[in-house]
């Protein structure tokens, strides 16, 4: 089989839209895992069905303007989605990314690796799509920020510990940071860069 | 260089498939002998792309206007992939030529090439030729003829 063309999206038109819709939802309420394996069809030749959310969401977002960056272990499927299916430019340096593709958060390079965008261009930050074991059963964080009544808890498991201190350490140059939408089988939760994490003890 | 053979000759019956046209298809090739178990990699789509041009060959690109394309990927049953890259929105011939194009391949790895290139892309080579021959027989009836006395300073 060939492994550098592989089947995309069933219906890419529809499907990316409403993939597209989960992830500006989740982006909405930050923290809360939504459903993502129901918005579309398709992607019957991913290796293991956990690659399949983030592979959909890297569908429906990525283009022929948007560089991608891929750790090494996002090889394979996603590798051959981004060069057939989006045509979009992959690149080596994480900083000329607008995507980043983190399947392997244990040893994903840090946030400040990434482009935060300017004081002018704060929207020109990267978006980071990390697949994480699960969305849930985990080390507690607490929540705070817009989308978020008063706090909430989201227990990501398979996110390393310093990735909520480089946040806040990220927090520190807002409006300039990175967005990130965090993966697991079958959901996807927003992390935008507007949200406030603290570790609870 | 076998592979450079075989991109060579790919080059060549994707070029045939891609300029048959709509009648040849119908006409003259058995596509009933198409495979029918395939899965699509990429739907026929249709798209503009920009078609660039130098003057005189050399010298800066610029934009000579845009065309209509289609282009669609699919795989037969053995993995095989077939593509197709064409001119226009024909959908159906953009599916008809990928499929040509995967059984070629086919035929190729099973050392079979030179019976699959006389059923399916002989028959569009010919018409195509006719139709060059034809176009250029009406071109040529328009021909003007210039004829010019030699000038003083020419004449040495």
């Amino acid at each position: 089989m060939n492994a550098l063309l592989c089947r995309g999206l069933a219906d890419p038109v529809h499907d990316a839209g409403r993939v597209f819709r989960r992830l500006l939802d989740a982006l909405a309420r930050p923290g809360r895992p939504a459903s993502l394996l129901d918005a579309f069809a398709g992607l019957e030749d991913a290796p293991s069905g956990a690659a399949r959310p983030l592979a959909a969401a890297l569908l429906a977002l990525a283009d022929f303007e948007t560089p991608v960056w891929l750790d090494h272990d996002a090889e394979g499927l996603v590798r051959a989605l981004v060069n057939f299916h989006c045509g979009a430019p992959l690149v080596d340096d994480p900083r000329r990314a607008r995507f980043a593709v983190v399947t392997e958060p244990d040893r994903m390079p840090p946030l400040a690796a990434f482009d935060w965008g300017s004081g002018e261009y704060p929207d020109r930050g990267a978006t980071l799509l990390i697949s994480v074991a699960s969305l849930d059963g985990g080390s507690p964080v607490t929540l705070t920020g817009p989308g978020i009544a008063t706090a909430t808890t989201f227990a990501p498991r398979g996110l390393p510990d310093h990735f909520w201190s480089q946040r806040t350490i990220m927090a520190k140059d807002f409006p300039c940071g990175v967005d990130c939408f965090l993966f697991d089988d079958h959901r996807v939760a927003g992390l935008p860069r507007t949200t406030q994490a603290r570790e609870d003890q | 260089m076998p592979v450079l053979d075989t991109a060579k000759e790919r080059r060549r019956w994707l070029s045939a498939l891609a300029k048959a046209d709509a009648a040849s298809f119908d006409e003259r090739l058995p596509l009933e002998r198409l495979p029918g178990e395939y899965v699509w990699l990429r739907r026929p789509e249709s798209g503009l792309v920009m078609v660039c041009g130098r003057t005189g060959g050399t010298g800066a690109t610029f934009n000579l206007g845009e065309m209509s394309v289609t282009r669609c990927a699919l795989r037969l049953a053995d993995g095989t992939v077939g593509m197709a890259y064409l001119r226009g929105r024909d959908s159906l011939h953009a599916q008809r030529a990928a499929l040509i194009d995967a059984l070629m391949q086919q035929a190729e790895q099973e050392d079979n090439l030179e019976q699959a290139w006389t059923t399916w892309i002989t028959p569009l080579e010919a018409r195509q030729l006719q139709r060059r021959i034809a176009l250029a027989a009406a071109a040529a009836k328009t021909r003007v003829e210039f004829f010019t006395v030699v000038r003083g300073e020419d004449a040495s």
